[in-house]
């Protein structure tokens, strides 16, 4: 959010200004997040006049953070990092929204806090990109929560082709496997209870079917109930559940209990 | 010399006039009839049971995970993991969140008595305990006028070793 503001108070020049530097008269803000590996990556950019660094420099030595010996020995990458430092701001005049010396610094440690890393490319007159770097850890996901007995459990939409309602009588057996026709394809059923050796409380004649796939093996989980689907923050479990494949993490659902994430790869095999 | 010096020095905490000194903070908590201890420094807090996940495939001795403000924690069934024998827990049961290392981790207890001060040097486990895998859980015994009370080694008790 700050950082959009920055990039609409320092980034985007004047209308006039730009027309002078032959850019159209309307400045351009991005914003574009994406999957990197293990990190989650948003930037922030803009087609505004960029960070000079040689202003950074001298607005450094002004406020006494750098000495001129210091700033001089930078080079310019180095010398734009300095707006990431407590107290600094370059704007001439303090607007509403920003020019106050307090926000990149915030930025950064709050990104800092949650694991992440924070970098600014910029080009004078050309615009600048802030790229933020979050690790996974933190990613939100659709999921489908399902019940199984007295537990909750959610499995990513990501997964899921189809989710129907079955009777126990349209489960058939092949050479001793439990399959389930559906639409002239046979796929084969996993019962979570038993799966998972959740403690059997009652009975159900009534069940449901969630058909899922990872690569090219489908199965049919077979659940009590489908509770709805919903965005979940996937949250690791941590060392102590370390060699636990079953599970990609867990959640904490609005009621504030804990509901695993199944790890449909791990199941199906 | 150095090493007399030392040796006079562990002499002295032995001594009486050195048990002024001693002074262990300890949280004490109940298993079944027994009380045991954590240092206070490595408990974060206590609360009461909450809603408990079951989390299928982990060590046995793992209750499951709790929601501990809005991260998900795990809880070691404490009874299960000392090997004593399981009762149920009941409404005095307690959480007692522990910091060990960079683990946070939840440990239920059926009972939290109070925070005590352990005057005197903690008695070697090795004495006194006879069954050689509970030993390693234990990092001595405090002795507060005859009330005994275990003090745990939370580093093997966690696994974080």
């Amino acid at each position: 959010m700050h950082l959009l503001r920055n990039s609409l108070d320092h980034g985007i020049e004047m209308p006039d200004e730009r027309e002078a530097k032959g850019k159209p008269r309307i400045g351009e803000v991005g914003l574009i997040a994406r999957h990197e590996g293990n990190n989650v990556v948003i930037m922030v950019t803009d087609d505004g006049k960029g960070i000079d660094a040689d202003i950074i420099r001298r607005k450094a030595v002004e406020k006494g953070l750098y000495s001129q010996e210091e700033v001089d020995q930078m080079d310019d990458a180095d010398a734009v990092r300095i707006v990431f430092l407590p107290g600094f701001s370059t704007a001439e005049k303090i607007s509403d929204i920003s020019g106050r010396g307090v926000g990149m610094d915030v930025v950064r440690s709050k990104i800092e806090s949650l694991s992440g890393q924070v970098d600014v490319e910029t080009h004078v007159n050309e615009g600048s990109v802030f790229k933020i770097k979050l690790p996974l850890t933190l990613a939100i996901i659709q999921a489908m929560l399902v019940q199984v007995q007295d537990e909750m459990y959610a499995i990513p939409l990501a997964s899921i082709d189809s989710t129907l309602s079955i009777q126990l009588s349209d489960i058939s057996t092949v050479q001793n496997n439990e399959v389930i026709v559906l639409r002239g394809e046979i796929i084969p059923i996993i019962r979570m209870e038993e799966t998972l050796m959740v403690p059997h409380t009652k009975d159900t004649s009534e069940l449901f079917v969630v058909v899922v796939h990872a690569g090219e093996a489908k199965a049919g989980i077979v659940v009590d109930k489908l509770i709805g689907q919903q965005e979940i923050v996937i949250k690791t479990l941590g060392n102590l559940f370390m060699g636990l494949k079953m599970f990609s993490g867990a959640t904490v659902l609005g009621d504030g209990r804990v509901a695993l994430i199944l790890d449909v790869a791990t199941m199906l095999n | 010399m150095a090493k007399d010096s030392a040796t006079n020095k562990i002499k002295n905490v032995l001594s009486d006039d050195a048990e002024e000194t001693f002074s262990l903070q300890v949280v004490a908590f109940k298993l079944r009839d027994e009380e045991y201890g954590v240092n206070i420094f490595q408990v974060q807090e206590i609360n009461d049971m909450s809603d408990i996940t079951r989390v299928p495939f982990a060590a046995s001795f793992i209750k499951g995970v709790i929601n501990q403000r809005g991260s998900v924690m795990p809880v070691i069934d404490l009874k299960k993991r000392l090997g004593i024998e399981e009762t149920p827990y009941t409404e005095t049961a307690r959480i007692v969140t522990v910091i060990v290392g960079e683990l946070q981790v939840g440990m239920l207890v059926d009972a939290v008595t109070e925070v005590l001060t352990i005057r005197s040097k903690l008695v070697d486990p090795k004495k006194t305990v006879s069954d050689r895998a509970m030993e390693k859980f234990l990092s001595g015994i405090g002795n507060i006028d005859g009330r005994l009370v275990t003090m745990l080694n939370l580093e093997e008790i966690v696994g974080a070793n």
